[in-house]
């Protein structure tokens, strides 16, 4: 899975792409129930974006952005 | 000159912005080591992605306070559910656990909080006095003897790793060719890129680290999805209250258990290789050995919390002894310390301490800072193990896989990076599936580049290779090299075969004589006290006929 992660980079950016290697990675270990789906998706999404924002914004190192969305960019 | 060092040092120290990140660090590190699976050399290497934005000062503070957390994290587990934060805190589970389930989890906790806080001190005065001693002794070295110190290191850390001594050699050595991909540090010449602009800049020394450290211990943790859903709280009671008046008790009435532990965990953790794990159940069993009620040991009693509790914390002490003074890690987290040096420039070697005072003095002054901040700290922390307790591991190891990621992309903002993350991971959990150990390995990937440019340096001063063995320095080294190698040999035959009798006094006999050829004044006189030692056992064993059983 971290190979994918790494595969897809270029296109989905560190941010898509941490959150989707985190979310994919927790369900695959945790089971797919819709409750835990739930969760895995608020625990992916707050995790990587608050490193993300931490490595960005509080240490200032530029993480790559990808095709799909780039931040840097709005 | 000194004390305008240490008041700068402590003007580093002691700002608010350090200070903070030192009680996040502590705060950290003793929620990492509780967590059974989370070592604490993965906790000091995931903090390395994070300083290399701040000054080195700042950076080694917070490093050293995830360390001592770290180191008294383990503790939590072992004590409230009999599962080891820590490879280090084994041994406190085998009294704190069942001190635990007989009613007294708060005064368990107390002693395993309050002897890692002693340790740490002890550690710390040693680290202070010791090291700048040990640097003066290392300034003698030359490249010929650095080279024979970094194969010392090596071989006595493979000796030291288990049963498989070849493993742990093969290991090493790996270390050692990781290392020798890309640029060739003294002639330029490429090497292994395979035409690769990127293995030609050679692999990043902390990507290697991370993952051969942290992504294959978490490969290893997720192996089992079913063992990876459950949450530690499924597996003992968390509910405790530190009883610390009545710790504090129990400790001054056994105060020259905690010496002795914290002096085992010091010269433990100077041996390279040899790290908490090895100092928590040697201070156990030397406390054992020398207790009248050695029979007690194991249902619960203080001794048996009290011993490992403070000669693991006392070992991070001893090792950056070593690292601080002849630029040798001590063990895989002082390693990493070397790694975020090294990321600022700043290469340890025995001049570190005369050349980088304020930042020696502020590693010394963290290091007891740390200590402090963490017996604050175990109180409300032991809250939050409560709340982590609840997460499910496979939670856990994802989100650090992916901030694995993150942080490792930071270091340089290069991708491949990252495939060498991916790449070194898998090895280590294939590694450590056939019982390779990883400490050889990693100090192997560190050293690699002291030992290749010292051999380079000896052989451009002289072709001649006789230096290697007859240089005081280097033949001690070597000679030590053997004995460790033979070591595990050693102790499998022990009391079986008539040659192990045989093994002190010639080690004795043979470190006597570089010994005597350093010169000086007190180096001769102890040469000689070697020799007789090592007579005198021979002499004993003489006399009780060869016997094996009384050796």
């Amino acid at each position: 899975m971290f190979f994918l992660f790494l595969w897809s980079l270029p296109v989905l950016g560190m941010l898509i792409g941490g959150i989707c290697f985190v979310f994919l990675l927790m369900s695959f270990l945790g089971g797919w129930e819709k409750k835990k789906i739930f969760i895995h998706a608020i625990i992916a999404i707050l995790t990587v974006g608050l490193m993300w924002s931490l490595f960005t914004f509080g240490l200032g190192v530029m993480l790559p952005t990808g095709i799909i969305y780039n931040p840097f960019a709005l | 000159m000194i004390i305008e060092n240490v008041i700068a040092a402590f003007d580093i120290v002691l700002s608010v912005k350090t200070m903070m990140l030192m009680a996040i660090g502590v705060a950290g590190g003793l929620i990492a080591g509780a967590i059974p699976g989370f070592t604490i050399a993965m906790a000091v290497v995931l903090t390395l992605p994070f300083t290399f934005s701040m000054p080195p000062e700042q950076g080694l503070a917070t490093m050293v306070s995830v360390l001592v957390g770290g180191l008294s994290g383990g503790l939590m587990a072992g004590i409230l559910t009999g599962i080891p934060g820590t490879p280090s805190s084994v041994a406190t589970t085998f009294d704190g656990f069942p001190m635990a389930r007989a009613g007294k989890p708060g005064l368990a906790l107390g002693l395993g909080v309050w002897s890692s806080f002693f340790g740490g001190i002890f550690s710390a005065i040693c680290l202070v006095t010791l090291a700048p001693q040990l640097a003066r002794v290392g300034l003698e070295f030359h490249p010929w003897d650095y080279f024979m110190l970094v194969i010392f290191a090596l071989t006595i850390t493979a000796s030291l790793s288990g049963k498989h001594l070849v493993k742990g050699l093969i290991a090493g050595t790996m270390g050692l060719l990781v290392r020798t991909v890309g640029e060739d540090d003294a002639a330029g010449m490429a090497r292994f890129d395979f035409g690769s602009d990127f293995l030609l800049s050679g692999f990043d020394f902390i990507a290697v680290l991370i993952g051969l450290f942290a992504f294959s211990q978490l490969l290893s943790d997720i192996r089992d999805p079913e063992v990876a859903r459950q949450s530690l709280s499924e597996r003992g009671t968390v509910h405790a209250k530190i009883e610390h008046l009545n710790a504090l008790k129990e400790l001054a009435k056994r105060w020259t258990l905690v010496i002795r532990s914290a002096t085992i965990g010091v010269f433990t953790g100077i041996l390279p290789g040899a790290g908490g794990s090895v100092a928590n159940i040697l201070a156990y069993d030397q406390a054992k050995k020398a207790s009248k009620n050695p029979e007690k040991f194991g249902s619960g009693i203080p001794e048996g919390i009290i011993a490992p509790e403070s000669s693991n914390n006392a070992v991070e002490g001893g090792a950056l002894i070593t690292l601080m003074a002849l630029g040798i890690p001590g063990d895989v987290t002082a390693a990493v310390m070397l790694g975020a040096l090294l990321i600022h420039d700043v290469v340890p070697s025995p001049n570190f301490i005369s050349d980088n005072p304020v930042l020696a003095y502020s590693i010394f002054i963290s290091f007891f800072i740390a200590t402090f901040l963490m017996i604050m700290m175990q109180s409300v922390m032991l809250k939050v193990f409560v709340l982590v307790t609840r997460i499910r591991m496979y939670m856990l190891a994802a989100v650090i896989l992916g901030f694995c990621g993150i942080g490792v992309f930071a270091l340089h903002n290069v991708t491949f990076d990252l495939w060498t993350l991916l790449w070194f991971g898998i090895l280590g959990f294939i590694m450590r599936q056939f019982g390779f150990p990883l400490a050889p390995m990693i100090l192997g990937v560190v050293l690699g580049d002291i030992a290749e440019l010292n051999l380079a340096r000896s052989l451009a001063i002289t072709e001649d290779l006789s230096p290697f063995f007859t240089r005081p320095w280097a033949l001690f080294f070597l000679i030590v090299a053997f004995f460790s190698a033979l070591f595990p040999l050693f102790q499998k035959h022990r009391s079986k075969n008539k040659w192990t009798l045989f093994y002190l006094p010639c080690a004795c006999f043979s470190m006597a004589i570089p010994l005597y050829m350093m010169g000086g004044f007190p180096r001769p006189i102890i040469a000689v006290l070697v020799f007789l030692f090592g007579l005198y056992t021979l002499l004993q064993r003489w006399k009780s006929g060869w016997n094996l059983v009384k050796s």
